[in-house]
């Protein structure tokens, strides 16, 4: 069973893909990329066998390759487990020393040794909705491949600024470069929409030429590295709530209570009220995403921010059972799904109390828990529920990653005070 | 007025099988049939003791020579002085001999525990328990109460109770007791509406006072109703002294209880999403503890700052 396993892929591999319906402009593309394209490999070190694969290429003569964060975020977490390396199209290998990352757009500048090499320019000017562009790139180790495709802009309603490119880029091609039929880079290839058909999106080059500007010339140490993806975070989360803080809360109605609605464009909203005839209540949901997660490892996401409210209402329930659903709604909050082990994380530490606050009095719970690896790194989980003698209770809850503890505390703060009893 | 001299034969738990009157002394215990006490045991000597009063009138067992010999506990003797609490051996049977002059022990109460027994306890720990079972059902009934679906449950919440109290029944039989199947049952139910009553009343001051580690210890509850019950089932099944049978519930109870919360807390300790806070909410006219400023509650959450700075120093 075993061997007969083993034994297809390579049988697979030696059959030439079917040579695809390339443009002579695509020829021409590649044939001027093929000795500028890499494959990055992530080793580990006591089995030398390869943990992460993706791609990258030469950003410069002197040897500085650019990739994804994602591609050698292995390497990030847990230098001492791994190495990183880079395979030419023909074969010769060599090693690579990360020199920075940025976790917030996902690319990393690494160095390789050598002098006058061939390199990629970046693509000055815009493409225009429907350009052609060619990303390029090593699926699933499948050799060196170029795809033609459409640029479709920028995606629209994210924080996260991306292209869509219309054209199939496939895992292991992430860090490859995305050019312009003159062959200069205008996007790294970062992500696929899964489940859906050549939905496919790029990260910008003007945050390929912002890293490669500050990126030192010397490799920093491992600590120095993280330090930076831990400032990195603070500082995303710092710009996000700026703009937060810099105004009121929005606000909607749910029953008679005003609370926190979309923070802008970035979040998405959805709501329901089930409206069975057999229950002798009515809950209303309304959660809000900003859809604002980076991804730090396989196992760890940071910076996502959501929160969402529960209204329950009810003219028939007593109130000692109306108590009991209350309790089961404000038991199973915040549902959120959450990334992360023990190995990466702390336990939840909360403070717990009846407060005062602008709808009443409510049972408020404050949680925070930090990141073992980052320093100074916070996660949010911030629930309350109302408790007054009312015909309709609210419980509310917000999730925020990767905050300050000043951040965590001020933001609590404005939540607390932006949920409202208007009778 | 006569001394009477009774020997009896003992079972194995030390009760009275045989209890027979000497005609007079000296007296002759032997397998052969004209002794006075007639042993039909094959370990014992045709005429293996003699009972009679030594010169100074005391009143002794005498060996008579047989191969297995007298033993007074562990010890083989050739006579022994007898008097309250003296047991024999010849052979394979166990005796004492007792005498009208032996002092005897005052009167017992009748045992406080049979109250257990009567019918009036046992309705009422029916109707605790079966009243706390409805409660509790009903107060988690927000989707629709049925009184129907409290008859469905109702023979699974007594067949539990039942099945435990004929264990102990069938225990108190077996150590040479009685069953009395009534007052474990009683006792049993009793127990379990205890535990109810408790377990709430821990939550309602969990809540009222805002006293989170008081919530969601139903377990504790639990823990006190079963180390009670199991101290009075106890009492029901054996003699043993009262202090004895205390400590040995508390015992069993607080293994089960550190059992529970090590179990909880080897399940829990590596969950990094658990948000440890207190679950329980009830009527909010129950609240006494007073509420806070928001202000004050954000205030409190710096102090997690070097908490998890502990944390952090922990290896995970």
């Amino acid at each position: 069973m075993l061997a007969l396993g083993l034994a297809i892929p390579p049988a697979a591999l030696s059959q030439p893909p079917e040579p695809p319906q390339l443009s002579a402009q695509a020829r021409a593309v590649f044939e001027a990329a093929r000795d500028k394209l890499l494959q990055i490999r992530i080793v580990e070190r006591s089995t030398q066998a390869q943990a992460t694969i993706g791609s990258g290429w030469v950003a410069g003569a002197d040897g500085r390759v650019v990739t994804n964060y994602h591609v050698v975020s292995r390497y990030v977490t847990e230098p001492e487990r791994y190495h990183v390396e880079f395979v030419r199209g023909d074969g010769s290998v060599g090693p690579l020393e990360v020199l920075a990352v940025d976790v917030v757009e996902d690319l990393a500048v690494a160095r390789m040794a050598g002098r006058g090499l061939p390199a990629f320019a970046l693509a000055e000017g815009e493409l225009r909705k429907g350009d052609r562009g060619f990303a390029m790139g090593n699926p699933h180790d499948l050799g060196l491949t170029i795809v033609e495709g459409t640029h479709n802009g920028l995606v629209e309603n994210t924080l996260a600024e991306r292209f869509h490119f219309t054209g199939a880029i496939n895992e292991g091609m992430s860090g490859g470069p995305a050019v312009t039929p003159e062959g200069h880079v205008y996007g790294v290839n970062v992500a696929k929409m899964r489940d859906n058909n050549l939905v496919s999106f790029l990260v910008p080059a003007r945050f390929v030429g912002a890293l490669l500007a500050r990126a030192p010339a010397a490799p920093p140490q491992a600590e120095a590295l993280r330090a930076s993806v831990a400032r990195q975070v603070l500082e995303r989360q710092e710009k996000l709530l700026a703009g937060v803080f810099g105004q009121p809360i929005p606000a909607s109605v749910m029953g008679r209570y005003s609370v926190p609605d979309s923070l802008g464009s970035f979040m998405r909203c959805w709501g329901d009220t089930t409206t069975e005839r057999s229950k002798p209540y009515v809950s209303t949901y309304k959660v809000c995403d900003a859809q604002a997660s980076l991804f730090l490892s396989d196992e760890l996401d940071t910076g996502g921010l959501a929160f969402g409210h529960v209204l329950l209402s009810s003219a028939k329930l007593d109130a000692l059972r109306f108590s009991t659903l209350l309790e089961q709604t404000w038991a199973n909050v915040p549902s959120v799904n959450s990334s992360g082990t023990s190995e990466d994380l702390t336990a939840m530490r909360c403070r717990e109390r009846f407060v005062r606050s602008a709808s009443g009095t409510v049972r408020a719970a404050l949680c925070l828990r930090a990141y073992r690896r980052l320093e100074g790194i916070y996660d949010l989980r911030l629930k309350l529920v109302t408790l007054e003698p009312r015909r309709e209770a609210l419980v509310s809850w917000l999730s925020a990653d990767g905050l300050s503890m000043n951040n965590a505390l001020e933001l609590s703060r404005r939540y607390l005070d932006a949920v409202r009893w208007k009778p | 007025m006569e001394t009477v001299i009774l020997v009896e034969l003992l079972g194995r738990g030390g009760e009275a099988l045989h209890r027979i009157r000497l005609p007079g002394l000296p007296a002759t215990v032997g397998r052969a049939l004209d002794n006075d006490v007639v042993v039909d045991d094959p370990t014992v000597a045709a005429h293996h003791l003699r009972i009679e009063r030594d010169e100074q009138g005391r009143l002794r067992a005498v060996d008579l020579g047989s191969r297995n010999g007298l033993f007074e506990g562990r010890r083989r003797v050739a006579e022994v002085l007898l008097g309250p609490g003296v047991r024999l051996r010849i052979g394979h049977t166990n005796l004492q001999v007792r005498t009208s002059e032996d002092p005897l022990p005052p009167e017992l109460p009748v045992d406080v525990d049979s109250r257990w027994g009567s019918q009036k306890s046992f309705t009422a720990a029916l109707l605790a328990y079966l009243a706390m079972l409805g409660l509790a059902v009903f107060a988690t009934a927000f989707d629709g109460f049925e009184p129907v679906r409290l008859i469905a449950s109702l023979p699974a919440a007594l067949l539990a109770p039942a099945l435990w109290a004929g264990l102990w029944a069938a225990m108190g039989r077996v150590a040479g007791g009685h069953a009395q199947f009534w007052a474990h049952a009683a006792l049993t139910l009793a127990a379990g509406a205890g535990s109810l009553v408790l377990g709430a009343t821990l939550e309602l001051c969990a809540f009222a006072f805002s006293v989170p580690a008081l919530s969601g210890q139903s377990v504790i509850a639990l823990a006190v109703a079963f180390g009670a019950l199991l101290q009075a089932q106890l009492r029901l099944v054996t003699r043993q002294p009262r202090a004895l049978l205390l400590a040995a519930a508390a015992a069993v109870s607080l293994m089960a209880l550190s059992a529970a919360w090590l179990s909880d807390w080897l399940a829990n300790r590596d969950d990094v999403d658990l948000l440890p806070v207190m679950h329980t909410l009830a009527p909010p006219t129950l609240r006494v503890a007073p509420g806070v400023s928001v202000e004050r509650l954000v205030e409190d959450a710096r102090g997690i700052e070097a908490q998890l700075q502990r944390l952090r120093e922990e290896e995970p």
